[in-house]
């Protein structure tokens, strides 16, 4: 029988699987872009960033930076 | 019943036990929420029909929510019977033959299809989660997903209650205790 620590671990299992889903729709939709490949492309070629995840990362905290100075 | 319009729906394999769930409490609708489609194999078939739900399990099959994977291939056959035989073994198995843990064995083995994509298995049985662990395949049960409903705002705490209070009249083992932990602790 089910104990109420199976339902827990159940709950985050299910929250891991719907973020995946959700991590890739949108990784496909804006990879798929073609400004956010072309904006990608250019800011790898400056060796600034390691990869592609990176440029993503990095750019997403400098607009937090620029646009929620406070946080 | 307010609907969170940012959740996406995942693509799984079921174990007969929380489909049933499902049907005995009405709980279906609630699936949806979450599930995009879900994948059985041929020999639950006749386990759904043996729980009197064959034509609701076919009602879902033709709507395309439910869908029969093709029979397992011989490979596929010797996979799910070492996996039968290690949740037959497993301590909290309350069935030694294999034989009898052959269904939730070949769904586990279906589920690891790598064209079927699916994101995590639905399974209630205690035996065949700690094999799923094993090898390392993502798992929740029916209550999980009430749970997260309730997290949603889909559900409040008294009906999280109802719903698995309706399992258990209709046969399905939930502790009191089990309940009134999702109740409490994920309803709205």
């Amino acid at each position: 029988m089910l104990t109420p620590e199976d339902v827990d671990h159940d709950v985050s299992a299910l929250a891991e699987a719907l973020l995946e889903q959700r991590a890739e729709r949108i990784a496909h939709n804006v990879l798929m872009r073609s400004d956010v490949q072309e904006a990608l492309q250019q800011l790898l070629a400056t060796r600034l960033y390691a990869n592609e995840e990176d440029v993503i990362a990095r750019s997403l905290r400098a607009l937090q930076v620029a646009v929620v100075p406070q946080s | 019943m307010a609907v969170p319009e940012d959740i996406d729906h995942i693509t799984v394999a079921s174990n007969t036990g929380p489909l049933l769930s499902a049907f005995q409490c009405g709980g279906v609708e609630l699936l949806q929420r979450y599930v995009a489609r879900i994948y059985i194999t041929p020999a639950q078939l006749a386990e759904f029909d043996k729980h009197g739900v064959g034509d609701d399990i076919e009602a879902l099959v033709i709507e395309g929510f439910v869908i029969v994977t093709s029979d397992l291939s011989e490979q596929e056959r010797e996979k799910a019977e070492i996996l039968a035989s290690r949740i037959a073994a497993q301590p909290t198995s309350g069935d030694p033959d294999p034989a009898g843990h052959l269904p939730e064995a070949e769904m586990l083995v279906i589920a690891a299809r790598p064209e079927l994509r699916c994101r995590i298995v639905l399974l209630d049985e205690k035996a065949a989660r700690a094999v799923a662990e094993e090898i390392h395949q993502r798992f929740t049960g029916f209550p999980g997903i009430l749970a997260r409903a309730g997290l949603d705002g889909l559900l409040t705490k008294s009906g999280i209650r109802h719903m698995l209070k309706l399992c258990r009249q209709k046969g399905t083992h939930y502790s009191d205790a089990l309940i009134e932990h999702v109740a409490e602790t994920y309803g709205r």
